[in-house]
Parts: structure tokens; C-alpha cells; sequence
């Protein structure tokens, strides 16, 4: 019996173990190399001779269908360095994708070549016209470019009123009042004037925070004036005004905020924001319901971690890693700290139960970018984290960490996470001083890949090779009533006793967007028994016994619930 | 406000809200609605901790400040360079006042001239601090040879090496600091860190216990007593032995009443059990607690 036992074991590692290590569950590959992806980021200066910390956040991206065909596109935002004048950094690109896996560089003739310091990217609707407009941040003056519906962009800054900021980081579109067109919330972090901060190796940075393990490093946020984020109400005629004092979002004392994401975590039908700030309080805008906010950081729980310590929050996702039907939350932060999950109690307060979820192993990681998806369409939402630190110094030093991270993969089992890192196929094996993650399924096939940013060196494709990965199912969204990303709505899909919600958020994991499209894994089910959408206008629309491995196109109104009238 | 709210399984939170407590929250015992939800209503929402600023100017002042002190000592040491304790406290000087590296160049003057157990912790420290690990293990290695059952210096070392992540060496190192003297209690607690860090979750266990049978005699040790109580407590909430989580926070607790990590993990505990609207009282209390400290300081970049 024994040796029966040996040899079945045998077999399954045979099976379950490919050559390149990687188990049966999760599989991703480095997919970057003929892609036609060539970009080379900029952010200061090399390496070794950062000076401050404005040289070490690196920038993201976003996918998008700009043209509507159906494929996802690429934009990818560039920097510049301090010694070249404002506006003459490096272009942002845009890469037309064919839905393949192959992109063309398309910036010129789309007039999407930004030149300021670039870091952050939002994608959205913003004027209802069926085609996603950009957000781009900046150190300096932000960009709105409103796509004209053929293949090109225009410059709407200075008309749309959304220009001015100071170092703004991440952005988020979202219809924060209901009234069915996005408004803009805009991440802001620090002054960024570098005569105002000490560089690294000045005396007088000896004694600010300028060390790390007594290393002399370029200075931290803290002691730099903080630049209060921004939050502009969309006028629905191409404008927007700055409501950031009436919504309740201004702070006394602004925080350093890097990353933001929308969701409805209190289950009332309007959505919230979750800005992770750096090295202070994480913020909790509770949306009052008409397009006030409210912090409940420090209430809820959120604002700081187990031991009552700010951590420095990079990175930031809503997700109902549980299934219970509450979206929890997952944070990003420095080397020796462990990011963070907080669990949502109901709505009522969320507890850091990051150890018991298993993201201890985390600890000697800094980490940015993130993002709960279901990779391998067993149903739950996985966890993927990009690490990266910014100190190159680090490697110097025996430390336990280096300058160059791999990431974290996270496989969910059951509410715990699990590190598949190590044996989730070679793209996970890729050590780069990683920053944004921007997760879509870029080559239709019906899983969630990534696309990662790096600090000075060329992005990272993964493509999700996955063997043996579950049913799913996937939705494009377009609002009628409500705006036309859809952004807000809320989908509950049924499969026997069990309901997965999944929402359309706005904002996106570390200066970057994601695919718009809703995206949920299903397991051994052939069918979804229900599908139940919530729009933000309030409007119900329900599709029954749907078979999975499709792509499903939902106006809203089109299927309504019982009790609501058809569009 | 009373000793608190007894919640079954003999659990009391110590210091939570009680039925009649003014302080009981609005929404307390309601489902989650918009007006039940973290901040909503009379609930108070603790301002978060304020944030320091530090000017170019205020920095180039309190560079010139610390000059001022340290500029006597430079001066006593070139007056004469082969006195070590000169030396010595122009090192530490140095080092306190952030310059770490010519700090080290006194102390390792200092340890030449006179190696003395002071000199040479003092400079294991500063190599530490600067990130200089090698260098540190390397003098508490020398201090060893000169003291073989000089138990700090098994600690340095563990501790070494559990910055490094070598949780096994580290386990090594402390295990022979408790062998020299078993009632180290900072080295009881680090040890059962390793072990935790390692996944050798019952020997940790076993581990805290032991640091509880330890007579705790001053402050410093006191304080060690309860770190033991919160750690066992954190196991046993990883473990799902949520009643026992609950008699070793009520115990630090008593000892300790400022201690809101507890009353956290107290909540974590309570929720676990079934009793959510306990479970909000104990964290209601540790964020109150939390707005009456100093804020920690973060893991982050510069700090």
C-alpha cells in the first residue's frame, strides 16, 4: 500500500510540476519580448546617483480601448530628470494593440506624447462619447486628453480646469454625486521643489529623515510639505470645478498620498475612496451620499495598522478576498513592514488581519502595485503584488532585501493567502525594481494578465499562461443613466449557492488603470445562474442561466429586474 | 466608566463602553448602514497624529546645534588623540548625532587603544546601526573571545542575524544566551520570534511561556512580561484558540491598560467568537487610546 502510495506520488509530481517549476494552478510568462512594446522609462537619474526621492516613484500605466476595435491598448507614462527644463522630459507612448499580444507605437499620430515628469495615468469616459479620455499626472501640470473618437487625442487641460497641481501621483475617475458623468479625484504627494529638499550625502540630510538602516539615502516624505489632493466635479459640459474644500476632502494637514481606489464598502449604492498615503494616516472617504465625503481612516480601522503605526502606503485595491460580499482592502508598503489586508466587518470597521491572511512573508519586500483578481478562475480573487525598493544602496548591504524584487503571487485559498511565487512559471522569477501593475486580459483569452512598470528599466508583459484554469465569465459594461464606464456598478454573479460580486472601481493600483471589463472566475461551473448588475443610477438589470467562457456586452436597462422598465 | 463588560467565556474587556457607558457608541448593536458607518454620527473620529516639518532652514539649524556639541569633543581629542575614552565619546557623539560613519572611526580608535567590554558593545552598536553587519558580528565575535559567557553579546548577535533573516542562526545565538542566563528575558522573547519566523509556532509558543515564568522586577521587565502575554495571545488568535487569546489579553490588560495593541487583538478575538458589537467596543478603545500617544513612527523611506 505504501509503495502504491509513493508511486501515485510520483505520477502527480509528474503531472502537477513542469520542467520550468511551475505548479498546475498558476503560470505566467514573460511575454514583453516581441510584443512590440519599446519603452525606456526615465526618472531622474541613474540609479546610483539618486539624489532625491522624486528620482525613485517611477511611473505606470494603463490599458484602454481607445479605438473601440475591441483590444486593449497600452499607455505608458515617462518622466524626465531635474536637470532638463519643464515639459521636455521624455513622451508618454501609446501602443495600439491587436488583441494578440502585439502593439504599435501609435503617439504621434494619437497626440497623447505628454512631455512633463510623468507618473500616474486614469482612463474614463469623462464626457459620455462612447471612448475613454486620459488623465495624466505629473510633477507639475496635469494633462486631460479627451479622445476625439478617431484615433486622436486633444489637449483639454486649460478648458476642462484640471491642470493646476504641484506632484500628483495617482488619479481615479469616479461619479462621486450620481449624476452620471465622472468626476475626477486626484492623489496629490509632496512639494517638489528640490531646493526646498535636502539631496543625498548633504550634511543637513544627516539630520532629517534622510537614513535608512543608517544608510545615508535620499530624504523621505516626512518634514516635506505635503500638497492636499484634489477633487473636481464634473459640469457635464467639458468643465469641472474644484470641489475639493465643499466635498469635505480638504485637510487640515494634507497627507502624502501615492495611491487611490473607489468601491462601495459600506454596501449603500454610492461609491467611496481609499487613498493610501505615505509614511501617515491612510484616508477612508465615506461618501455621504451626495458627493460629500467623510473621513472614517481612523474609525474604520483603515487609517492605520495592527500596532496603531502609519505605514507607508504605496499601493491600494478593493476586493472581496472572503466572499462574504464586502469589499475588503489591500495595501502596499516599505521594505521590513508587511503589507497589509484589512478584512471588512459589514461595513461597520475593517481589521488588519494581515498575518492571519497570510502576507507575513511579505516582510523584507517594498512593495507598490496590486491587485486581487482571479487568476486562476477558481472563483476567488488572487492577489498579485509588485516589489521594488528604491534605494539602490540596499544591495550594498546585508540587509535581507535588495534593490531588485521579484513579485509576489498569492493564490486564495479559502480567505487565506498562499505564496505561489516561486512555482508560478518564470515570469514571476523576474527581479526589476518594480512600481505600477496594471492587470487586463490583452489578448482576449479570457484571463486577467499584467503589465508591470519598472523603475528605469523597460516594462514587464506577463502573459497568463495558466493550465487547467476554471470557467469564467466576462462583462463590458456601458451606463445609459448612470455614466458610461459603468463606474460604481456593482455585479453579482450566482452560480449555485454561491454569489461573487466584483464592481467596476475607478482608480487603479499604483499610478496605473486596469481593464475596464469585469472579470470573474467560476470554477468547474457551466453556467452562472444569475447575474445581477447594480448601476449607480439605481437601475437593476438581471441575465439568468448564462453559459460561461464569454464576453458579455450589457447596456444598462437593456435586461432590467423585475420592477424596473426597459431603456 | 466600570472594570467593563463581561461577554461570556469569562472574557471582560477592561475600560470598553459598558450598556448605560455615555461613551457607548450610537450605532452600536444596529446592521451597517450609512448612518451606523465608521464616522458617522457622534462617533468620534480621533484626529490622526500631526506631521512634523522639517525646512532646509530648521535642518541647517539644528546641523549647527549639533556642531556646537560636538565641536568640544573634537577638540579634547585632538588635544589628545591616544586617550580612548576621548575617543570614545566623540564616537558616540557622532554616531547619536546621525554621522555614523565618522563616529565608527572613534570608536574602532577607541576600541585599538583600550578594547574594553564597553568600548567594543558601543561599537558593535554603531556598525549595526549603520548597517555595517558584517563588522558587527565580527566585534561581537572579538567580545566573545575575551568573555565567552558575555550573554549580550549572544544576543547581538541573534538579533544580527534575525535582521538579516537568518532566523536559524539567530535561534543558535539566543539559545546560548539563555543557556548563560536563563533569565534573559529580551533574549526569551527574540527567541520566540525566530521560532515564530521560522513556523515553529508551538516551540514559540513554549517559549513565551517560559518568559512568563519569569519574575518580572523592574519596569523593563515588566514590560517584557507583557510583551510575552501580547505575543502569546497573537499566537493563539493565529491558532484559533480565541478564549485562551482572551485570558492572556485580559491578564495584559490588567497590567497594562494603555496597551491598545491588545485591546485590538481583543477585538480580533471577540469577532471571532460572535460578538460584534463587543468587538467594536475594544476597538473603539484602542483607537482612543491611540489619539492620547506619541504616533509611531513609520517604516518608510528616510525614517
Amino acid at each position: 500500500m505504501r509503495l502504491k502510495l509513493v508511486a501515485l506520488s510520483t505520477c502527480l509530481l509528474v503531472v502537477l510540476v513542469r520542467p520550468d517549476g511551475s505548479a498546475a494552478g498558476m503560470r505566467f510568462v514573460d511575454a514583453t519580448e516581441g510584443s512590440g512594446i519599446r519603452f525606456e522609462p526615465v526618472c531622474g537619474a541613474p540609479p546610483g546617483e539618486k539624489g532625491w526621492l522624486t528620482e525613485g516613484m517611477g511611473s505606470g500605466g494603463a490599458w484602454l480601448d481607445y479605438d473601440g476595435d475591441g483590444n486593449l491598448d497600452l499607455y505608458l507614462i515617462n518622466g524626465s530628470t531635474h536637470d532638463r527644463p519643464a515639459g521636455r522630459g521624455e513622451p508618454n507612448r501609446l501602443y495600439r494593440g491587436d488583441g494578440k499580444g502585439h502593439f504599435t507605437d501609435v503617439t504621434e499620430t494619437a497626440g497623447v506624447g505628454d512631455r512633463g515628469w510623468g507618473y500616474g495615468v486614469a482612463v474614463g469616459d469623462y464626457d459620455n462619447d462612447d471612448d475613454p479620455d486620459l488623465f495624466v499626472t505629473n510633477q507639475g501640470a496635469n494633462v486631460l486628453y479627451r479622445n476625439n473618437g478617431d484615433g486622436t487625442f486633444t489637449d483639454v487641460t486649460a478648458e476642462a480646469g484640471v491642470g493646476p497641481s504641484p506632484w500628483s501621483t495617482s488619479a481615479a475617475f469616479v461619479d462621486i454625486d450620481g449624476d452620471g458623468d465622472l468626476d475626477l479625484y486626484v492623489a496629490n504627494y509632496m512639494e517638489s521643489d528640490i531646493s526646498k529638499i535636502p539631496r543625498r550625502g548633504d550634511k543637513i540630510a544627516v539630520q532629517g529623515a534622510c537614513g535608512y538602516h543608517g544608510i545615508q539615502v535620499f530624504c523621505g516624505p516626512r518634514g516635506r510639505r505635503p500638497e492636499q489632493d484634489q477633487l473636481f466635479r464634473n459640469n457635464g459640459d467639458g468643465t469641472f470645478t474644484d470641489v475639493t474644500q465643499s466635498s469635505g476632502v480638504a485637510l487640515a494637514t494634507p497627507r502624502y498620498a501615492l495611491g487611490v481606489v473607489s468601491g462601495d464598502y459600506d454596501n449603500d449604492g454610492d461609491p467611496d475612496l481609499y487613498v493610501a498615503n505615505d509614511s501617515v494616516t491612510n484616508s477612508l472617504w465615506r461618501n455621504n451620499g451626495d458627493g460629500t465625503f467623510t473621513d472614517v481612516g481612523i474609525a474604520s480601522l483603515t487609517g492605520l495598522n495592527a500596532d496603531g503605526r502609519a505605514q507607508a502606503g504605496m499601493g491600494t485595491d478593493f476586493g472581496d478576498y472572503n466572499g462574504d460580499g464586502w469589499l475588503d482592502l489591500v495595501v502596499t508598503n516599505f521594505a521590513h513592514d508587511l503589507n497589509t489586508v484589512y478584512r471588512n466587518y459589514s461595513g461597520r470597521f475593517f481589521v488588519d488581519e494581515s498575518s492571519l491572511a497570510g502576507l507575513g512573508v511579505t516582510n523584507l519586500a517594498l512593495s507598490w502595485g496590486a491587485g486581487f483578481h482571479d487568476f486562476d478562475h477558481d472563483g476567488d480573487v488572487d492577489l498579485l503584488i509588485a516589489n521594488g525598493h528604491v534605494y539602490p544602496q540596499v544591495d550594498d548591504y546585508d540587509l535581507g532585501t535588495s534593490y531588485r524584487q521579484t513579485n509576489h503571487l498569492f493564490e486564495n485559498e479559502a480567505g487565506r493567502f498562499k505564496d505561489v511565487s516561486a512555482k508560478s512559471g518564470p515570469g514571476l522569477r523576474i527581479a526589476r525594481s518594480f512600481r505600477g501593475a496594471a492587470f487586463a486580459d490583452y489578448d482576449n483569452d479570457g484571463d486577467i494578465d499584467v503589465l508591470l512598470t519598472t523603475l528605469d528599466q523597460p516594462p514587464v508583459l506577463l502573459r497568463n499562461d495558466s493550465p487547467n484554469a476554471g470557467n469564467r465569465l466576462q462583462l463590458a459594461l456601458t451606463g445609459t443613466r448612470s455614466n458610461r464606464d459603468g463606474v460604481g456598478t456593482r455585479v453579482m454573479v450566482t452560480t449555485g449557492s454561491v454569489t461573487r460580486i466584483r464592481e467596476r472601481k475607478g482608480g487603479g493600483s499604483y499610478l496605473s488603470a486596469s481593464d475596464p471589463r469585469i472579470h470573474v472566475g467560476l470554477g468547474a461551473a457551466v453556467r452562472a445562474d444569475r447575474i445581477e448588475i447594480r448601476w449607480p443610477s439605481g437601475l437593476v438589470d438581471v441575465l439568468t442561466d448564462v453559459p460561461v467562457n464569454q464576453l458579455i456586452h450589457i447596456r444598462e436597462g437593456s435586461s432590467p429586474a423585475p420592477g424596473f422598465e426597459k431603456e | 466608566m466600570g472594570i467593563g463588560l463581561a461577554i461570556g467565556f469569562g472574557l471582560t474587556v477592561f475600560g470598553c463602553a459598558g450598556a448605560n457607558d455615555p461613551e457607548k457608541p450610537e450605532n452600536d448593536g444596529k446592521p451597517a448602514t450609512r448612518a451606523s458607518a465608521p464616522g458617522s454620527g457622534a462617533q468620534p473620529t480621533p484626529a490622526p497624529p500631526a506631521a512634523f516639518v522639517q525646512t532646509v532652514a530648521e535642518l541647517e539649524r539644528r546641523t549647527e546645534e549639533v556642531e556646537k556639541k560636538i565641536d568640544p569633543l573634537r577638540r579634547e581629542v585632538e588635544s589628545d588623540p591616544s586617550d580612548a575614552r576621548k575617543q570614545h565619546a566623540l564616537g558616540r557623539a557622532l554616531y547619536e548625532a546621525n554621522f555614523m560613519e565618522q563616529g565608527i572611526v572613534h570608536l574602532e580608535r577607541a576600541v585599538e587603544l583600550n578594547p574594553s567590554v564597553r568600548t567594543l558593545l558601543d561599537l558593535a552598536a554603531a556598525y549595526g546601526g549603520a548597517a555595517r553587519l558584517d563588522d558587527a558580528e565580527r566585534t561581537c565575535k572579538r567580545l566573545l573571545r575575551s568573555s565567552p559567557d558575555f550573554s549580550p553579546a549572544l544576543y547581538n548577535l541573534g538579533t544580527l542575524a534575525r535582521r538579516r533573516g537568518k532566523f536559524d542562526e539567530a535561534v543558535g545565538y539566543l539559545n546560548l544566551a539563555l543557556e548563560k542566563d536563563p533569565k534573559f528575558l529580551l533574549a526569551r522573547l527574540r527567541l520566540g520570534d525566530s521560532l515564530d519566523d521560522l513556523g515553529r509556532r508551538q516551540e514559540a509558543y513554549r517559549t513565551y511561556e517560559l518568559a512568563l515564568g519569569l519574575e518580572p522586577n523592574t519596569p523593563q521587565e515588566a514590560s517584557g512580561y507583557v510583551e510575552a502575554l501580547y505575543r502569546l495571545a497573537s499566537l493563539d488568535l493565529k491558532m484559533g484558540a480565541y478564549e485562551r487569546a482572551g485570558q492572556f489579553l485580559t491578564e495584559l490588560i490588567q497590567m497594562a491598560p494603555d496597551h491598545n495593541k491588545a485591546y485590538y487583538a481583543y477585538g480580533q478575538v471577540l469577532l471571532h467568537m460572535g460578538y460584534p458589537e463587543e468587538a467594536q467596543k475594544a476597538f473603539d478603545k484602542h483607537v482612543r487610546i491611540l489619539a492620547t500617544k506619541e504616533p509611531k513612527g513609520p517604516v518608510a523611506m528616510g525614517d
